[in-house]
């Protein structure tokens, strides 16, 4: 039989504790929130049907993710707004969706990441940091070892990085950056960090991660 | 304790999502209006703990009452559990993060024996004294239930009490009475004194046991109007008990991360070995519309995509085929897998089969326990080959082409043969699949043998028996391996060590107790898991206090010797237990409670204008 097939894209924010569950588990808790919304959701066919899910690019485990996406698929049509309100009334406060709409780009056009960091360092640090990291984001080259699929190669991050703006507060670094990413080359906020610590020669008290958005190769807001 | 305290710690530790909360559907309070909080303790990790039904009970049934709030407590893993101690920071509940050191009530589910230097470990983390006498004031009260509290012993001297039989009911009376005592300002001595005119409720320092010179016990005594047997608690009518509206569904990867319903207590087989069917009767039932309902409840507030119809024996409702006729219907169309454990192997019919959707068609799983017929008649498990073929072919002709079977070895009366009948038995399952005239092209049969060590355990006919060494397992394993000719059937064998040790606390007397707290000082902790057990550890400790684990295992124990359990009554009268036993050594079998009532003593459990079938009023 043939059923109707739209499409639906939900835009998420996955904060606070959440941050903990990994892609999976991720995975898992919005396909049985789905089934909680009661909404006319499409299964996939075949000996194991269950709801269908995709995302546009998974979050790694400790970050958070502030406009996260993935889609879904109706069989009947109805107002984005309803399916956004259904949802939340059976989703939990650390993970809430901000909207739906319907698909506009392709997860492969996404090209890169938005990231607000937040480095906490002991007062008496500071100031050995503040200037040390003026010095580490303009380092024309930064060569570190990546893992890929044939083992560690040795890439140059420099090209890939953009740090818009430092802020300094009392007990922290807030860094806000872009870095490449998507499924033809992703690079991992950690390893970045990871240069960082090493060239400051210490780590910090505590490293706060979170994504706040996704873009396309024309900067646009992956929709 | 604030979340960000714990934060630094969960950047080091593996799988943090276990020390969070947060999940859906666990119960947030205001600390400002409880006036009891109650920390449910399960001796394992999250992963293990989550999947636990009675937790899942006690938890709802608690927190409905608006000023107790129930919260969360599992062991910390390795990793964690050094980062806790390195930073200060006590066990915890994970709904409020608060230490469970201050709460007014602990409850530990006693599971598997290997748990109990767990709970020591989770006692020492919270910060509350190990040992029952050393605790000062009125709180808080460590209380312990579950299966092993048939036979708490091993632990009595570091629990206040324990909770026998099923806790629904008893545990809100306890509850209720510490409001009392904490309004009127009762020591833990009153409270506990108090405790054990409650029926159900065992304090074992209110027993005084004594020895005779052979080791065995002479009399245990009750003090301060303690009754002489304590009796255990059970819900009579099962139908109308508390079962959740909601589970908390976890997000990290759990065991049985499903929507669990229990569709009956009890069990009306009287397999000769096993202990939780004698210890849960008398057989109650719950009906179609009770449970489909509950079903359908849980399923909207959970999401899950699998219903676990849960028992010791679920083919043996008698509403079961009404109740899959009225789940099917909506299960279907919402994509909700509908998985039945436990299936005899005696009703297990191509129209059952045909209901639940195995929808991924993974192997089947059936008990025949013993390789001979006359083995199966010593158990009391009352299948013939006969049967395990028909059911083998059901399932072959169904398209499961994957079959496991579960035996034990080292039982009453066993012998070579009976070994060699388990790899008979295999080998027959797999010629008759090659046997099938309508064989499907193309595909292999697997026959996986599973056979564990047979434990003695109290209230069972075989609590008389001696265990086998494990010298004598580690022979009869060796000799079914090289029964064994084909590669159609693999063979999974558990360590034997662990099941004498088992074997020990399951029969131990309470000087087990120090022997218990030296392997916990001595680094004893999650001893379930096979990486972090230590026999010599054991062995070591009771060697130092002059006690001998054989004394406890390998004696045959005489009718009439007084048990360390036998001032506790589930309801199996010792008679009967003698009896089956007598029958077991003739090869003898004792028809179901269906079929016949034996009255085995279950049924003074009800009251007697409550009695249900299949027992008969006495």
């Amino acid at each position: 039989m043939q059923e109707n097939m739209i499409d639906v894209r939900v835009f998420f924010s996955k904060t606070g504790r959440l941050k903990y569950i990994s892609h999976l588990d991720t995975m898992r808790a919005l396909q049985r929130a789905l089934t909680r919304s009661d909404l006319p959701i499409w299964y996939t066919q075949g000996f194991n049907p269950h709801v269908y899910l995709t995302f546009a690019l998974p979050l790694s485990l400790g970050v958070e993710g502030w406009e996260e996406s993935f889609d879904f698929r109706l069989t009947t049509a109805l107002d984005m707004e309803e399916v956004a309100d259904r949802l939340n009334q059976v989703l939990m406060p650390e993970l809430r969706v901000l909207r739906c709409a319907a698909p506009q780009k392709e997860p492969a056009e996404i090209e890169k990441a938005n990231y607000r960091i937040e480095l906490i360092y002991p007062p008496s640090h500071k100031e050995e940091i503040v200037q040390k990291w003026k010095e580490f984001i303009a380092l024309p080259v930064l060569e570190v070892q990546k893992k890929s699929k044939k083992g560690m190669k040795t890439v140059d991050l420099a090209p890939y990085v953009e740090v818009e703006s430092t802020e300094e507060q009392e007990d922290r670094l807030c860094v806000q950056m872009t870095l490449a990413a998507g499924t033809q080359l992703n690079i991992n906020p950690s390893l970045y960090l990871d240069a960082w610590d090493s060239f400051a020669g210490c780590s910090p008290v505590a490293r706060e991660i979170s994504r706040l958005q996704l873009r396309c190769k024309d900067g646009s807001v992956f929709a | 304790m604030e979340l960000s305290v714990l934060e630094p710690l969960l950047a080091k530790v593996q799988k943090p999502a276990r020390y969070t909360g947060g999940e859906l559907n666990s119960v947030l309070k205001e600390k400002k209006d409880v006036s009891l909080r109650y920390a449910f303790c399960f001796p394992d990790t999250y992963e293990i703990g989550m999947s636990h039904l009675g937790m899942k009970i006690l938890y709802s049934l608690l927190n409905a009452s608006p000023h107790i709030w129930c919260e969360r407590v599992f062991a910390p893993d390795v990793d964690m559990e050094r980062q806790m101690r390195e930073n200060n920071i006590p066990l915890y509940g994970l709904e409020s993060l608060d230490g469970i050191g201050d709460f007014d009530m602990l409850g530990f589910t006693l599971q598997y024996e290997l748990c109990y230097t767990t709970v020591l470990n989770m006692l020492n983390l919270a910060g509350i004294p190990l040992r029952q006498s050393q605790r000062e004031g009125l709180s808080p009260i460590v209380m312990g239930g579950g299966p092993c509290a048939c036979n708490p012993e091993p632990m009595v001297d570091f629990f206040d009490l324990f909770v026998l039989g099923e806790g629904e009911e008893v545990i809100l009376e306890l509850c209720a009475l510490y409001t009392q005592a904490k309004e009127q300002d009762w020591s833990r001595q009153e409270y506990l004194e108090r405790a054990s005119q409650i029926q159900g409720v065992y304090v074992p320092s209110l027993y005084e046991v004594s020895y005779q010179e052979d080791q065995t016990i002479r009399s245990v005594v009750p003090l301060h109007n303690a009754p002489a047997k304590v009796t255990k608690r059970i819900v009579s009518n099962l139908d109308e008990v508390f079962f959740p509206e909601s589970f908390v569904v976890p997000y990290l990867d759990v065991v049985h991360d499903r929507t669990m319903l229990e569709v009956l207590r009890g069990c009306i087989r009287g397999c000769r070995f096993c202990q939780a069917g004698f210890i849960y009767r008398p057989f109650r039932e719950k009906t179609a519309t009770r449970l489909n309902r509950d079903a359908c409840t849980l399923t909207e507030n959970t999401g899950y995509d699998e219903i676990s119809l849960t028992s010791l024996s679920t083919s043996d409702l008698a509403e079961l085929e009404p109740l899959l006729d009225d789940l099917l219907p909506w299960t279907k169309e919402k994509r909700v897998s509908l998985a039945l454990p436990s299936l005899r192997i005696d009703n297990f019919s191509p129209e059952l089969l045909d209901k639940i959707s195995t929808v991924r068609k993974t192997g089947l799983t059936f008990a025949p326990e013993a390789g001979s017929q006359r083995m199966r008649d010593v158990i009391n498990k009352n299948i013939t080959e006969e049967e395990v073929m028909r059911t083998c072919l059901t399932a072959f002709q169904a398209g499961h082409y994957s079959v496991k079977l579960y035996f034990m070895m080292g039982l009453p009366t066993e012998t070579e043969e009976d070994i060699k009948g388990i790899a008979d038995l295999a080998q027959k399952v797999v010629d008759l699949f090659y046997n099938m005239p309508e064989r499907p092209k193309g595909k292999t049969v697997s026959v996986t043998i599973s056979a564990a060590c047979f434990v003695p355990k109290p209230f069972t006919p075989f609590e008389f028996e001696p265990q086998d060494t494990p010298a004598e397992f580690r022979k009869k394993q060796e000799f079914l391996k090289r029964c064994i000719t084909t590669k159609k059937v693999s063979y999974h064998y558990h360590d034997s060590v662990t099941s004498v040790l088992e074997g020990v606390l399951a029969r131990g007397d309470r000087r087990l107790c120090d022997v218990v707290e030296a392997v916990y000082t001595q680094g004893g902790n999650l001893e379930g898991w096979s990486e972090h057990f230590q026999m010599e550890r054991w062995k070591e400790a009771m060697e130092q206090r002059g006690l001998d684990p054989d004394f406890y295992t390998f004696r045959r124990r005489s009718y009439d010797e007084v048990f360390p359990w036998s001032h506790l009554d589930y309801g199996v009268s010792r008679h009967f237990l003698v009896e089956e036993n007598k029958l077991a050594h003739q090869s003898q079998t004792t028809p179901n409670c269906q079929e016949s009532c034996s009255a085995c003593g279950a049924a003074r459990m009800f009251a007697p204008e409550e009695v249900k079938a299949p027992c008969k009023k006495i």
